[in-house]
């Protein structure tokens, strides 16, 4: 099982687009991957996970160990796009709590804006 | 297992954990069914409140057939309908009232009978699988695990919905619905190092225009139940090192504990939500051993 990871910018905002599924088969790989972007400086990030189609709790690791990461660089970061089964899952392991999360990546821009 | 015997390493430590929700935990025998079928061998069951019944009845070992059939001879509503009134005249400062925390608004006898059948009467060292019950200390309001003494007593203190049931003494201290501090106790699992955790948890569907106090109560008590346990969720996944598969039990109407005549359509829901989740546990598991080749 393989995710696919394209970074591309939106203004000064670090796009990271997902496609695919993150469980244990792949998650230390998309840990590793994330960690490397993140690690190039930007502070301001949106996971876009239109193309995500599933995610076990080992790739919402993924997720908390990059939030980490960003917020001890003062930084910020919203999740995107999700579809309504992975908007179920963040729900119920009470990551709405913990990450933003918006309906579109035109809206996850403007809120990036608000909260710099 | 016995907790001392030594696995396997190539093979994943396996808990199951089924959460609190009155007689809706009983979704939960499908997957036992599933479980014995794939030939996969539970290391811990650990089970909250009505949760609590369905994990002691598989610890004990009853398989999916008979814990069907041990639902449908013993749950009756008759266990929720012997009111305490002197508690209830207590309530409303009337003569004759009285309360201590002794006592609930339902008297306790008729569960407690029922579960000591069920658990024939057995403590903790008949149990086949390990298995933690959660309960909460009513003096300080923290959770605990029974897995020693009575299984009838631990299960009816960790299903006891204070104020509608009373607290019981166990080993000198008073417990009560474990849900009060952990409705799906995950983050024990975690703490105790399984490798997949299995999470029945309950959605717990609410009327918002209940014209029934008791209704009204249960069903807001039920409520703040399941905000607490997406706390917890989210801490336990942040803290765990593979896979934690929440199943989560979505049921259309709002069931109460006291509607027994629901039981077949709680347990076929579970047929239908547990068909939907075997291959994430198949791949957790594959996942793990080939990580570990």
């Amino acid at each position: 099982m393989k995710v696919e990871l394209q970074v591309y910018k939106i203004e000064s905002f670090t796009v990271i687009s997902l496609n695919g599924k993150i469980d244990s088969s792949n998650s230390d790989g998309a840990e590793a991957e994330v960690s490397n972007i993140i690690g190039k400086g930007d502070k301001n990030f949106i996971f876009d996970l239109g193309k995500l189609e599933y995610i076990s709790s080992a790739g919402l690791r993924v997720f908390l160990t990059a939030s980490k990461k960003i917020k001890n660089e003062k930084g910020n970061f919203i999740i995107c796009n999700a579809s309504e089964e992975i908007n179920e899952i963040f729900d119920i392991t009470g990551l709405l709590n913990v990450f933003v999360l918006c309906p579109s990546l035109e809206k996850a821009v403007e809120k990036l804006k608000l909260l710099q | 297992m016995n907790e001392k015997e030594i696995k396997n390493p190539l093979e994943p430590k396996i808990a199951v954990v089924v959460g609190s929700g009155g007689i809706k935990p009983a979704c939960a025998i499908p997957l036992f069914e599933f479980l014995d079928k794939e030939n996969i061998k539970i290391d811990m069951l650990l089970g909250c409140s009505g949760g609590a019944i369905v994990s002691a009845m598989r610890g004990f070992g009853y398989n999916a057939e008979e814990m069907e059939g041990l639902f449908s001879k013993y749950l009756t509503r008759r266990l929720f309908t012997h009111i305490d009134y002197r508690t209830l005249l207590s309530i409303a400062r009337l003569p004759f009232g009285r309360f201590d925390k002794t006592r609930g608004i339902l008297k306790p006898d008729r569960l407690i009978d029922v579960l000591k059948a069920i658990y024939k009467n057995s403590s903790f060292n008949s149990i086949k699988i390990p298995t933690l019950i959660q309960v909460t200390d009513v003096d300080t309001g923290e959770g605990a695990f029974l897995n020693s003494g009575d299984i009838a007593e631990a299960v009816y203190a960790s299903a006891a919905q204070f104020p509608f049931f009373p607290p019981l003494c166990i080993d000198g201290r008073w417990y009560v619905d474990g849900a009060f501090s952990s409705p799906l106790p995950v983050l024990e699992a975690v703490n105790r190092n399984f490798d997949v955790i299995i999470a029945i948890a309950i959605e717990q569907q609410v009327k918002m225009q209940s014209k029934s106090f008791i209704e009204y109560a249960y069903q807001f008590v039920s409520r703040s139940y399941t905000s607490t346990q997406k706390k917890q969720m989210a801490l336990a996944i942040d803290m765990h090192h593979h896979e934690i598969i929440i199943i989560n039990m979505h049921f259309d109407e709002v069931i109460n504990m006291w509607d027994v005549k629901k039981l077949p359509d709680i347990i076929q829901t579970g047929k239908k939500i547990i068909d939907k989740k075997k291959h994430e546990i198949l791949a957790a598991i594959k996942n793990f051993k080939d990580k570990h080749k």
